[in-house]
């Protein structure tokens, strides 16, 4: 059985170090996203006898559709879904990380959080309880530190066990009953349209239809409910 | 945090003494650049050559030095922090005189005609025999457990 | 309740905000922010950012780079040098004299007038590339920025002014990331006068020829210290007239110290260096011949005749105040092209072998305080045609990419003059 795991980050936090320690040089291979000229790199790796591909996705802060690295990355998710998103969090600088990180746990993706940069955390004097953040994220988080290649066997377990648990994780993030209210509505709308529905995240694209996301605003026309949905929206 | 007074004192001490050498051997290269000499005696045991900018240079370093004494003398690891950039500073000169003597000697070695008449004592600098004093002070910079 | 009611005009910034309450609520419960570690970059942090010395540490690095480009490439210089004469010595079989004209005074003279300082360059390129690599560089730049701020700079201005110690070109370029267009403006009419890797050359050669070699990196040091205060004051003076406004705050994050490697600073000098040799490989050979030519003809006419000849008793009568002679004076017009040409054409319009042949026929041409105003002239005058091209792409504007050789020219002359006099009443 082959695996594709997908590792995304904000920029500069040793997302590109932590794919050379898992993909050895020689089966590394760089190519371009479709019709783009943004870098794409992938790779594979074997395990404990399980091979996995690995693409390392544009380092992005978030996941909009006005960038290009971002909608790359975004698209790779909810599109070529893979079966793990790994997703490099700098623990040095975790407030500003994890934006990214609840982004990617509203898309429904099955995402194991690799906390890099403790070394440098350590140093700034923070103290990071990762059993507790990992219950309240609902996710594996794995401590390593990617330049000394500490914890990356442990990081791969998590991946092999979390591709063997195959549940897609069950967010834990909500928005406070208002905005919940709204996405509950989308989401019975959408629900409607089975086609639509069976594609992509449900909830992902309810939240991102409140945000006016011109991508998937341009995804859900000729869907049967698409006049529903704006007219709710408006 | 802090460490040991007694400790502190010494470090303090050496360091304002080797912070005084660094700069009065500035300030001779400065006055002997514009003429005026001061000291010779001195001058002449650390091969000044008065030259205004090496002699900027050492009075920099003297004064980073300097800076550093009165908090290490009272024990404060924020003192270390001038004497270890003092000596990275010292470090670097050093290494800068040293390239420059291999590199005229290398002019000696091919037999070039610039360099026929070149010894090593051309190349000596107070920058040198400085350093060898500040060693005490590299040492220090690279003792890890004074610092945290 | 409808959408708007619930999410306002922005949705996409209201949901924002709730996440980095769900963020903070999550880090609450995981993560405590303990007391900050002394560690080492504190401890540098501390001496290279103090607000007095900052700025000293920062010049004694830079002396102490010039020091090794300069007093440390010697022997380089002379090696590549020596093979040059060998080349030019091994061309003279082939008879016509013509040719061999050509290829020993036109390409190997004047180019290899050019080569011969691949030391100093490189040398500088690996001093530039070590202050990089280890993170010194962002704190001279956040240091120098305090300065400039208070003067009404914008401090992004600084990576542009420092690129421009590479080559100007780029440095220009890089003023795109500066926010406010008279910020902008202003950051682009005064990178020219941060000393570009093409003038080395020449203040190596004039300096050279005056004094030791000690002496000349403290001169050359002065040089590029001269051109960075200029460019501080110029900017300060634009922005109190034709560029008025308040600069932008700017926020400068701090990489971490990382020991250099010798492996990756070697490679980011070659990557700079290569540059360097590939101008020189087309540009400068062809400038070489282009001056080789305009020096030779018409055919068989004394040097003062020729059509180089003629370019430099035309801009004479302006440079004479300066002790610069039509021959100096040809040089710089065709210093024009770039500005180790400057030096290619010495060699040619005073018909000499090698540096140690130009440096002597130099010093006896000048007074060293002269010398010293050449250099401050060459420093300053209009930088070279890739320049002004490149001011014209980046403003757009025919009476911006005008004034910025003007007033540099303007700059370049009163300097030196100011040098001349000032100097001929000190000694």
């Amino acid at each position: 059985m082959l695996y594709t795991v997908a590792l995304i980050g904000n920029p500069n936090v040793g997302k590109s170090v932590v794919f050379n320690n898992m993909v050895p040089g020689a089966r590394q291979h760089v190519g371009n996203w479709p019709g783009k000229t943004v870098d794409k790199k992938f790779g594979k790796f074997s395990y404990r006898g399980t091979e996995i591909d690995v693409v390392d996705l544009p380092g992005t802060y978030s996941l909009t559709a006005r960038a290009v690295d971002e909608l790359i990355a975004r698209n790779f998710i909810v599109e070529e879904k893979p079966d793990i998103v790994v997703n490099i969090v700098d623990a040095s600088n975790i407030e500003r990380n994890l934006y990214l990180t609840l982004l990617l746990l509203e898309l429904n993706t099955n995402v194991v959080v690799a906390l890099n940069m403790m070394d440098i955390a350590d140093e700034k004097g923070y103290e990071i309880d990762v059993e507790n953040l990992s219950e309240r994220l609902g996710v594996p988080v794995i401590p390593i530190v990617a330049t000394k290649k500490q914890g990356m066997d442990r990081l791969k377990d998590a991946i092999l066990e979390a591709v063997k648990r195959k549940s897609v994780t069950e967010t834990k993030i909500t928005y406070g009953v208002e905005i919940e209210g709204l996405v509950d509505i989308i989401i019975r709308i959408i629900n409607k349209d089975t086609g639509l529905a069976e594609k992509y995240p449900v909830r992902w694209m309810a939240i991102k239809l409140l945000e006016k996301d011109e991508d998937i605003l341009e995804k859900i026309k000729g869907s049967t409910v698409e006049g529903e949905i704006l007219k709710a929206l408006a | 945090m802090g460490f040991d007074k007694g400790k502190g004192q010494m470090v303090g001490i050496y360091t304002a003494l080797i912070g005084v050498l660094y700069t009065v051997l500035g300030v001779i290269e400065i006055f002997g650049w514009l003429g005026v000499e001061i000291l010779p005696r001195l001058a002449g045991l650390f091969f000044v050559v008065n030259d205004a900018f090496n002699g900027f240079v050492l009075l920099v370093i003297g004064l980073v030095y300097l800076k550093g004494v009165g908090s290490v003398m009272s024990g404060e690891r924020e003192g270390l922090s001038y004497v270890s950039v003092g000596a990275l500073m010292s470090t670097v000169l050093l290494t800068l005189y040293v390239a420059n003597i291999i590199s005229n000697g290398l002019g000696l070695v091919l037999g070039f005609e610039d360099w026929l008449g070149w010894t090593v004592w051309d190349d000596f600098r107070p920058g040198l025999i400085l350093w060898v004093l500040a060693i005490p002070a590299v040492l220090v910079a690279l003792k890890k457990e004074w610092r945290e | 309740m409808s959408v708007q009611e619930v999410l306002g005009e922005d949705p996409e910034i209201v949901l924002a905000d709730k996440r980095y309450e769900i963020i903070s609520e999550i880090l609450e419960m995981s993560l405590v922010r303990g007391r900050r570690k002394w560690s080492s970059s504190d401890m540098l942090d501390k001496v290279f950012l103090d607000k007095w010395l900052g700025i000293p540490v920062f010049l004694s690095f830079m002396w102490m780079l010039f020091t090794f480009a300069i007093e440390t490439s010697g022997v380089y210089m002379t090696l590549v040098e020596t093979w040059m004469g060998w080349l030019g010595g091994w061309f003279t079989w082939i008879g016509n004299e013509f040719v061999v004209s050509l290829i020993v005074d036109g390409v190997i003279g004047g180019l290899g007038g050019v080569l011969v300082f691949i030391p100093p360059i490189f040398f500088t390129f690996l001093g530039i590339s070590i202050l990089e690599d280890s993170g010194y560089m962002a704190r001279a730049a956040f240091v120098v920025d305090r300065i400039m701020y208070k003067l009404g700079l914008h401090g992004r201005s600084f990576i542009p002014l420092l690129l421009g110690f590479g080559c100007n070109v780029p440095g220009i370029m890089a003023c795109r990331s500066i926010e406010g267009e008279n910020d902008r403006l202003v950051t682009i009419l005064v990178n020219p006068l941060m000393s570009c890797g093409a003038r080395l050359p020449v203040y190596v050669l004039v300096a050279g020829a005056f004094w030791s070699s000690t002496q000349a990196s403290g001169v050359v040091w002065s040089m590029y210290l001269l051109g960075m205060v200029l460019a501080v004051v110029i900017a300060f003076l634009l922005r109190k007239t034709l560029l008025r406004g308040e600069p932008a705050p700017f926020i400068m994050e701090l990489p971490p110290y990382r020991a250099p490697t010798l492996h990756g600073s070697v490679v980011h000098m070659w990557e700079r260096g290569f540059l360097f040799l590939k101008k020189a490989g087309t540009y400068l050979l062809g400038a070489g011949i282009l001056v080789w030519f305009l020096a030779s003809f018409p055919m068989g006419a004394p040097i003062e005749q020729t059509y180089a000849g003629m370019i430099g008793h035309a801009v004479e009568p302006l440079l004479r105040p300066l002790g610069f002679d039509w021959r100096i004076g040809a040089a710089l017009v065709f210093g024009l092209l770039a500005k180790e040409v400057v030096v290619e054409a010495l060699i040619i319009i005073f018909a000499v072998e090698g540096e140690a042949a130009i440096s002597a026929t130099i010093a006896a041409t000048l007074t060293p305080i002269q010398g010293l105003a050449l250099m401050v002239f060459v420093l300053l005058y209009v930088p070279c045609i890739a320049v002004v091209a490149t001011i014209k792409a980046e403003t757009n504007s025919w009476k911006w990419t005008l004034f910025g050789p003007v007033y540099q020219t303007v700059l370049a002359w009163i300097m030196a003059y100011l040098v001349v006099v000032v100097g001929g009443a000190v000694l």
